[in-house]
């Protein structure tokens, strides 16, 4: 075990030479500012206020936007597994909102609501249409005959839930939320670029592209994956002690 | 509670299983359903559940088609939920009764040192059991058994022959079975 964190330390410690390497050859920060550049760019931007405020906003906006598309796309999966109507309404536009590109969208959001809540809307229209067809797709596969039990013996709505549906559902809504949460984070953040709301960590890579600060670009990078990376573990520690494995 | 089969014809892949089937289900008047492999006992048991939906003909309960009734079924293969021990499983179709109630229930057919084991650890024989019991607990109008009997040893089949014949209560009783112990009680209806 031990090994293994020293032999990745080591590789990343490599590609971080490297990096370094390309950047004193290179000899131009616009081009290719180094890990060392990165590293006080984000010192630079870290004794800021703005700096924090940005980050807490997008991770509370992306976190909120997360968690309506998680829900949403919970209630319509069960809405839809119950009432065939319902699924047949509901299910092209939800299809046409899973193979519109975010741009489309973000163009779209900032017309109807405005730059603010524009990560929050972004992430919920990438999660609920993953979470709606995950979760869709486990109920869909729930065994019949566990069904018949819980239907003749009138289980209540609550057992019935935990105990037929639950371990059906659980692993599809699993990976679905695994990789949601990373896709609610990239799509937030690009959509932040777009729509440059106030203190956010998008507008944050936007103005570091229009002043060539190809730095501080890194170091709101490293931001937004740590974040996103933080995000990920919280989600994958929460789903652990909610849904059986 | 009285349930009416009127004319009932159920026919898979252009094979009649059933043909013109009527029959009357009333408490007080066990039936045991007997006939060969095959032959569509199960989907006689099924079509009275309302599991299975007949060609033609109609199944009356109270006089209403669709009507309400309440089965306490033991399904032909055993359905349980794998995950939670026999008790549980028990309380999920009997939420009213107690813990220690169903012990003592479980305890006429199956050893305690079975009680904490999730079901799906136990044997076939004891899984029979527990559904046996668990059909006899809940509450219910109708108690409908797919071969309840099937895979127990002889010691067994006598013990759960007669816990089914004393908890039917003023339900109505109908299984499906090869088993002259049932037919002790019941009457006899041959496909």
């Amino acid at each position: 075990m031990r090994g293994a964190a020293l032999r990745k330390t080591i590789i990343v410690l490599i590609w971080l030479v490297l990096w370094q390497v390309a950047s004193l050859l290179v000899h131009n920060n616009i081009l290719l500012a180094g890990p060392v550049e990165a590293i006080k760019a984000l010192i630079r931007l870290g004794v800021t206020a703005d700096f924090w405020l940005s980050v807490l906003y997008t991770l509370l906006k992306i976190t909120l936007g997360f968690l309506i598309g998680v829900i949403t796309g919970i209630i319509f999966a069960f809405l839809s597994y119950r009432f065939r109507l319902f699924r047949d309404i509901v299910t092209p536009p939800i299809t046409v909102i899973k193979s519109i590109p975010v741009a489309s969208f973000v163009i779209l959001v900032i017309i109807w609501a405005g730059a603010s809540s524009l990560s929050s809307v972004i992430s919920t229209l990438v999660v609920f249409p993953m979470i709606y067809f995950n979760v869709l797709s486990g109920l869909d596969s729930t065994d019949s005959k566990l069904i018949e039990l819980g239907t003749l013996f009138k289980f209540r709505l609550k057992d019935k839930l935990s105990h037929i549906f639950l371990p059906s559902v659980a692993p599809h809504l699993r990976s679905a939320i695994a990789v949601c949460s990373g896709m609610a984070f990239k799509s937030g953040i690009a959509a932040e670029v777009i729509g440059r709301p106030l203190h956010a960590i998008g507008t944050g890579v936007y103005l570091s592209k229009i002043s060539l600060a190809t730095d501080e670009l890194f170091a709101w990078t490293f931001c937004a994956v740590v974040l996103a990376y933080l995000f990920e573990k919280l989600v994958s520690l929460v789903l652990r002690r909610l849904l059986p494995s | 509670m009285r349930i009416e089969l009127k004319n009932i014809c159920k026919a898979y892949n252009g094979k009649a299983v059933l043909k013109d089937l009527s029959l009357v289900f009333v408490p007080g008047e066990p039936a045991v359903i007997e006939g060969v492999s095959g032959i569509g006992k199960t989907t006689l048991i099924k079509i009275i559940e309302g599991l299975e939906t007949p060609d033609s003909g109609e199944v009356l309960y109270d006089g209403v088609p669709n009507g309400k009734c309440r089965f306490a079924p033991v399904f032909q293969e055993t359905r349980l939920i794998e995950d939670l021990n026999a008790v549980r499983n028990i309380r999920l179709a009997a939420p009213e009764l107690s813990e220690d109630r169903i012990e003592d229930e479980l305890k006429k057919l199956i050893p305690s040192s079975e009680f904490n084991k999730k079901v799906r650890d136990l044997s076939g024989g004891t899984r029979r059991r527990v559904e046996t019991v668990r059909a006899v607990l809940a509450p219910s109008d109708v108690l409908i058994m797919d071969e309840p009997l099937t895979g127990l040893d002889e010691d067994n089949l006598r013990k759960v022959a007669a816990y089914i014949e004393a908890g039917i209560g003023d339900r109505i009783f109908i299984a499906s079975s090869h088993s002259e112990l049932l037919e002790s009680f019941c009457r006899v209806i041959k496909l």
